[in-house]
């Protein structure tokens, strides 16, 4: 090749190469900067701000809406959040679903959509991660952003060599320290995840949560799932609520928190104030390493051929067959479990219960569908309408 | 919540099932629960004991020791139980491996026995408290030694549990569902 047609060569692969990164860049832009729209329920008595609780966090990207749900009845405070890890999606559209449809008749219930927002706000293209999935609703479809297990390297970088959980000083992966769900109870002087849970500790204090319960989800392969992990404080409530649900709805099982596990909300919201912590696990395929193709169906309808042999061979922790495990199961799930443990939360604390009405359970979430239950923006006032 | 409560006590009352016609045991209150791979089975036995207004106490660490302190107090414990499938963030939560499991419940069936005791061995979480070598450890150390095996049915998916009843002569006490475990219980009290 001569010199000239070299140098047209790498011409070209340059060019190439930049209308790429730009296209990336356009795609990469506008799921960072996409806004779910909430519209504000019945219930909703008022939505604050997390820098309320923590001022540094004013203006950051992790700056997310409170919405507080109050009775006016003396009761107990719960507080419910979602997106910890947003690849996690039954855990956000449960939380948006009890802020658009929950009333309280006792008690409060404080709920974040999306607790960890950089972490929403990325996903993973080495998995080839969706960058949206769809929800059907009587109105249309209603676009999520899909998100990552950790905070955006845009947010918090660089990373440690090692992370090291405070105060506990447990060791951890370095990414870690970008993992919502390994950095409780945070440290304000932190990097920005850490600052994250420092300050939903400050709301748990100055709002006086009793009940603290953190959605998850997670692959067949992991051997905690579908299931309930309950701080030592929360254990009778859980297994208790393990009990009723696996006889009247559907198996969900129980475990306890590890005491010298640290970083997990499960441990530390227990340990470091005086609300019970509980976290939900739901199976979601899509998260399962010998999945096939990875896609946004397969992300809502759980269904995949090869978790499917994987099954057969006896190397996961939970069944499934070519039905999957759709996504209004999964919030299903989720739905009738939080009703549940609040339920009992009243039963076994008396003048500290936390009523709440209007929440669909699990069959009705998988007969009418999760987009059945959320609000239709077009038809709501403009005060109503919130940003995630 | 109270039809919840409602619905399960009569699902429970329609549904014990004595899948074995051999023998029972004599089976008294109070009992002790304790677990060998710290799962919460023994925290879910204690619930429906409560439930079902049959004494009972939970001590998932239970050493030999304690156990002939316990009973040989005035109310002391007259039936130990002991669940079987294993949780690795339970014995993560208490510091311990399945070895040490092991050992502790050899020791304490030992000592129930020489206490005159009834031993019953419980698998009370289904099939995903049956996925590995720990749970198999479990209960191969628990059930074969045992005067009375308890599960629920889906612990006995594959008739496990069943056929080494009919095997081992130890008598099965099967139900349909963890919350149908006090009223069985009871009535095996009440029948003594």
């Amino acid at each position: 090749m001569t010199d000239r047609n070299l140098l047209i060569v790498k011409l070209v692969s340059l060019a190439l190469v930049a209308v790429a990164l730009v296209i990336a860049g356009i795609q990469f832009h506008d799921h960072r900067n996409y806004q779910e729209e909430v519209v504000k329920g019945p219930g909703v008595t008022q939505v604050k701000k997390l820098s309320d609780y923590f001022e540094p966090l004013k203006g950051s990207i992790n700056d997310c809406n409170i919405y507080i749900i109050d009775s006016g009845v003396p009761g107990g405070t719960a507080f419910l959040i979602g997106s910890s890890h947003p690849e996690e999606p039954a855990g956000n559209l449960t939380a948006q679903l009890f802020v658009e449809n929950a009333k309280l008749a006792k008690g409060r219930l404080i709920v974040a959509i999306r607790a960890n927002q950089s972490a929403s706000r990325v996903s993973r293209p080495g998995d080839a991660y969706p960058l949206y999935y769809t929800i059907e609703t009587p109105w249309g479809e209603k676009k999520f952003r899909m998100g990552d297990r950790w905070s955006s390297p845009l947010d918090s970088w660089p990373d440690p060599e090692v992370y090291v959980n405070y105060p506990s000083g447990q060791l951890l992966a370095y990414m870690d320290v970008r993992n919502f769900n390994r950095t409780w109870p945070g440290r304000a002087n932190g990097m920005i995840t850490e600052q994250t849970n420092y300050a939903f500790m400050n709301v748990i204090k100055e709002e006086g949560v009793d009940i603290f319960i953190d959605l998850h989800e997670a692959e067949l392969e992991y051997p905690v799932i579908s299931t309930i992990v309950a701080h030592q404080k929360g254990a009778d409530i859980a297994g208790m609520a393990s009990m009723l649900l696996t006889s009247t709805e559907f198996r969900i099982g129980m475990e306890y928190s590890p005491k010298s596990l640290h970083g997990l909300s499960h441990r530390e919201v227990g340990d470091h104030s005086d609300a019970v912590s509980i976290l939900l696990e739901a199976p979601e395929p899509f998260l399962d390493r010998v999945r096939g193709i990875t896609d946004e169906k397969l992300l809502l309808t759980g269904q995949d051929e090869f978790v499917v042999m994987a099954g057969k061979y006896g190397l996961l922790y939970e069944k499934i067959d070519e039905k999957g495990w759709p996504i209004d199961v999964r919030v299903g799930r989720h739905c009738s479990t939080v009703l549940m443990i609040f339920e009992l939360w009243g039963d076994f604390n008396p003048g500290k219960e936390v009523v709440i009405q209007q929440v669909p359970r699990y069959d009705e979430v998988v007969q009418n569908g999760t987009g059945y239950y959320f609000r239709d923006p077009s038809k709501a006032k403009t005060e109503d309408i919130y940003y995630e | 919540m109270r039809k919840v409560v409602f619905s399960a006590v009569l699902v429970l009352l329609c549904s014990v099932v004595l899948a074995s016609g051999l023998l029972m045991p004599v089976v008294k209150a109070p009992m002790i629960v304790t677990t060998l791979g710290q799962s919460p089975g023994a925290l879910m036995f204690r619930l429906v004991c409560v439930r079902s207004k049959i004494a009972c106490v939970q001590e998932d660490l239970l050493t030999a020791t304690q156990l002939k302190e316990l009973a040989q107090a005035p109310d002391g414990p007259k039936t130990l139980v002991i669940t079987t499938g294993t949780s690795l963030k339970g014995m993560g939560a208490a510091g311990i491996d399945i070895n040490l499991e092991v050992e502790r419940i050899e020791n304490l069936i030992k000592q129930a026995k020489e206490l005159g005791m009834t031993v019953i061995g419980a698998h009370i979480e289904g099939m995903a408290r049956r996925v590995d070598a720990t749970d198999e450890k479990s209960i191969t150390t628990v059930i074969p030694k045992s005067d009375l095996i308890l599960v629920i049915a889906s612990s006995d998916e594959d008739g496990y549990f069943t056929k080494f009843s009919e095997t081992s002569g130890i008598p099965l006490l099967k139900v349909n569902e963890s919350l149908d475990i006090g009223p069985a219980l009871l009535e095996l009290i009440n029948a003594n």
